[in-house]
């Protein structure tokens, strides 16, 4: 591991003194952002590697990697860098959400159905009280929270509440990919994941048409909006069922490349829900924003459970899905804002904390109430720490709808998530491990051949 | 939209040709020599933006990662073919055999691009000199495809010889792509300031280093245990790793990564992590060069009719680099062995490798010249493809003649 490190530090030493040495042009700059690529994928799974003999997740090396190469540390992954790349990070989205839907065997689910719905409510229910009652309860000591009638504040915390409840399905899926876990244990975490972030999005649109209404109550409750969203959550779902549908026809058909064709379909199933999105907008004003990860999902299921082809699907990603799972939790790990969380991180921290401590109540509750085995209540909050993309995209939906205090409580917000996705990949393959559905123990110690 | 359309179209292309393109089934021959690979330059040409302009300048823009990409895994590919055992295993003589063939190619049509071009455009003498050394350099690639119709037709002529065509056309690719590192070392960073032997020889230097670091990096992070998934991940970075780093020096992508290729084929015991890459690298190897003669094709500009007359002199001097090659470097062959003179008329297609050059110089040097130069070889590629099977099933003829 030693010459590994060693070898490592002389590729970054190589791509240091290049930047010292030649100073990039414009027209050079896709491929500064290509080897830059390269050497974050090397070092990502090199961290990797490294964190597992720690007992940590795989994906937590590929974060800290991104981290540590991000612009808050040694700048290499800069914005301008990033940019370029934003194709791929999409792509892997897409991907993941495809395996999170092939992944849940309804087989499997069919008796954990009592558990996964009262998992849904009991979490989202005590997160959304508890979270938002913290925030509302503490809000004299934000600042610039500090002028606001308490209705508004009352507003925004309960906007607070519903990001607090939502998961990290990409997170969930790449710690069971790595740890080869299988089980009623896995199928309803990752379950439980997937759909809340359904549930998250509608909850998402009624509070923010009810902060409308605390901000500006002449204009009266706006639930367009959140038909808007509903319409695309169906839509989305719709679509997902076709495209699997399709794709379940050209897996049997035996269609040539597959873990090809899967990567380019998450490509396009990105792009083209942004592209429809845009389209709506600008010439129907409808805000109906099509879900890839929701498409996906859909698809996966569908293929999974309705087609033979589940296995077929689960083998083509498996030969790619490494690449995949390093590239987007690096990148993820180069976006994470540091800075937010040095502005903010007293507040972040009791957030994080309470937040945790609401996830261990609701699962406890749910776990009883569904009467799961010891083990499962004992364990199941581990795997709901972690946050990641749609928390993100929601917050930066709080910075465009409300100008002013949602930049604000958006660098509040991804401070809160930035320590989540530190944890959470740790705490769920914990769980995992504890429960005895982790396949893969720790890879042994590697030796030079 | 456009990106996505071109993303589209180029996906599904290369997928579908990946499955049917070189799988004529039972086309007659002459159907068949329509159908070598050339027909995906066309259908880029007509994506476009002289056409349909479904792939224009700015989705050619946002490709330039995985053009990088793309490069790099060809070049890889290729010097990874070049272990020390497989290259000891080729019958004696075979290799400075294609060397030969493929240096004569490179320097008959070396000084005649350089005297056209300095002739005809009013291009600065750098620029001129590297289109020069581009085309010359892709001139010396040889592709497999005819001579892979002609053993499909069922008649492939003696064995010998047509272990010499095949031997000749995996290893005089080598030639072009050194030479492309060359010729891209002339303006390397700088581009197109003063050019010097030295500075020259310095990136060339420079560029053997790099392709020898990256490969030890990768070498030594895989020499564990790795899974195949790892190793995967090792692999693309480190083709990222030394494509990039070669763009942004404006080098040679194909070069560093051929270096990288051969360095790890040598380093490596056979039957080890070589075995393994290889079956990494080939996998997707076939997709990617579609890619590539699709990509090739939008970048093609329909031409005047000079240009048109241009890729005819092209095709003329480099048919007559191979036949010269091709009798000076197999004379001594000829002494024991039944050898057509005309043996260079086998070594016509000029394959992937000759594209990649080209494409590659297209993405480096960014001057109006190449533009028209690109033109000028992609149209000289897609006539050597149709010519090369009726020319190799000719010259294996003769051998069979010869021979009886």
């Amino acid at each position: 591991m030693i010459r590994r490190l060693i070898t490592l530090s002389a590729a970054g030493v190589l791509v240091w003194l290049l930047l010292r040495i030649i100073e990039i042009s414009p027209s050079a700059a896709p491929a500064e952002s290509t080897f830059m690529l390269g050497f974050a994928l090397l070092s990502a799974a090199l961290l990797g590697e490294i964190v597992e003999h720690l007992r940590l997740p795989r994906i937590t090396g590929y974060i800290l990697a991104g981290i540590l190469f991000g612009p808050f540390a040694a700048n290499l992954l800069s914005s301008r860098v990033l940019e370029p790349l934003n194709a791929l990070n999409d792509m892997a989205f897409a991907f993941i959400g495809l395996a999170a839907g092939a992944e849940l065997k309804l087989g499997t689910l069919k008796g954990r159905w009592r558990s996964i719905v009262l998992l849904i409510v009991c979490t989202a229910t005590v997160l959304m009280v508890g979270v938002g009652g913290f925030f509302f309860v503490t809000a004299s000591w934000i600042s610039f929270l500090g002028d606001l009638p308490p209705l508004q504040i009352l507003a925004v915390a309960g906007m607070v509440g519903v990001i607090a409840a939502a998961r990290s399905p990409s997170s969930a899926i790449a710690i069971i990919a790595e740890t080869k876990a299988d089980g009623p244990f896995t199928e309803t975490i990752l379950g439980v994941s997937v759909a809340m972030d359904i549930v998250v999005i509608c909850l998402f649109a009624v509070a923010t048409a009810f902060v409308g209404l605390a901000f500006a109550p002449e204009q009266g409750l706006n639930l367009v909006f959140a038909l808007e969203v509903t319409g695309a959550i169906g839509v989305s779902i719709a679509l997902g069922v076709l495209l699997g549908a399709v794709m379940g026809l050209y897996l049997k058909r035996k269609g040539p490349q597959v873990s090809l064709v899967i990567v380019g379909l998450c490509f396009l199933v990105y792009r083209l829900s942004e592209i429809a999105g845009h389209y709506l907008e600008q010439t129907h004003g409808l805000e109906i924003h099509l879900e890839p990860l929701l498409i996906c999902a859909a698809a996966g299921f569908t293929i999974q459970n309705w087609s033979h082809q589940g296995p077929r699907l689960l083998g083509a990603m498996d030969r790619v899905a490494l690449p995949v799972y390093v590239v987007f939790f690096t990148m993820a790990g180069a976006r994470l804002d540091l800075g937010a969380l040095a502005t903010s991180w007293g507040i972040a921290v009791a957030i994080a904390g309470f937040r945790i401590v609401m996830i261990m109540l609701g699962t406890r509750l749910a776990t009883s109430l569904a009467g799961d085995p010891a083990p499962f209540r004992r364990y199941c909050w581990l795997g709901f720490v972690t946050q990641a993309g749609l928390s993100l995209a929601l917050i930066s939906q709080i910075e465009s709808r409300f100008p002013g205090w949602g930049a604000d409580l958006a660098t509040i917000l991804v401070a809160v998530i930035t320590i989540n996705q530190l944890i959470g990949p740790a705490a769920f393959k914990m769980a995992l491990e504890k429960v005895g559905e982790a396949r893969a123990g720790p890879t042994p110690w590697k030796g030079t051949s | 939209m456009k990106a996505l359309i071109a993303a589209i179209v180029l996906t599904v292309l290369a997928l579908v040709g990946s499955r049917r393109a070189f799988v004529s089934g039972k086309l007659p021959f002459a159907v068949q020599t329509l159908f070598t690979g050339a027909e995906f330059i066309l259908i880029g040409l007509l994506l476009g933006s002289d056409f349909l302009n479904v792939i224009d300048d700015s989705t050619l823009e946002l490709l330039r990662p995985f053009v990088c990409v793309i490069l790099g895994w060809v070049g890889f590919l290729f010097g990874l073919q070049f272990d020390r055992q497989t290259v000891k295993n080729l019958p004696r003589g075979f290799v400075a055999m294609s060397a030969i063939e493929g240096a004569i190619t490179f320097a008959a049509v070396l000084p005649v691009a350089w005297f056209l071009l300095m002739k005809t455009t009013n291009a600065t003498s750098e620029v001129i000199a590297v289109a020069a050394v581009a085309l010359a350099a892709s001139a010396a690639c040889t592709g497999l495809t005819a001579l892979a119709l002609v053993e499909k037709r069922g008649r492939p002529g003696s064995r010998p010889m047509m272990t010499l065509l095949r031997s000749t056309s995996s290893l005089d690719p080598a030639v072009g792509v050194i030479a492309a590192g060359v010729g891209l070392s002339l303006f390397a960073v700088h581009p197109f300031d003063a050019v010097s032997f030295p500075m020259t020889l310095q990136w060339l230097v420079i560029s053997v280093c790099l392709g020898s670091v990256t490969a030890w990096i990768f070498v030594s992070l895989s020499l564990t245990r790795t899974s195949q998934a790892e190793l995967t991940v090792y692999l693309l970075g480190i083709i990222a790793l030394a494509g990039g780093v070669a763009f942004a020096l404006h080098l040679s992508a194909l070069f560093v990564s051929f270096v990288c290729g051969l360095v790890v084929a040598n380093l490596t015991h056979v039957g080890s992590i070589r075995g393994r890459v290889m079956t990494i690298v080939a996998h997707g190897d076939r997709f990617l060069y579609l890619l590539l003669l699709v990509l090739a094709g939008a970048y093609w500009r329909l031409p005047d009719i000079r240009v048109v007359f241009a890729a005819l002199v092209y095709v003329g001097i480099r048919l007559l680099g191979k036949v010269t090659g091709g009798y000076l470097s197999t004379r001594r062959l000829a002494r024991h062995h039944a050898v057509p003179p005309l043996i260079g008329l086998g070594l016509v297609s000029q394959g992937g490798m000759g594209l990649a050059i080209i494409v590659e110089l297209r993405y480096v040097v960014d001057q109006p010249l190449v533009e028209v130069v690109t033109s000028v070889a992609i149209m000289a590629i897609i006539i050597n493809e149709l010519l090369a099977p009726w020319l190799a099933i000719r010259t294996v003829g003769r051998t069979e003649e010869s021979v009886t």
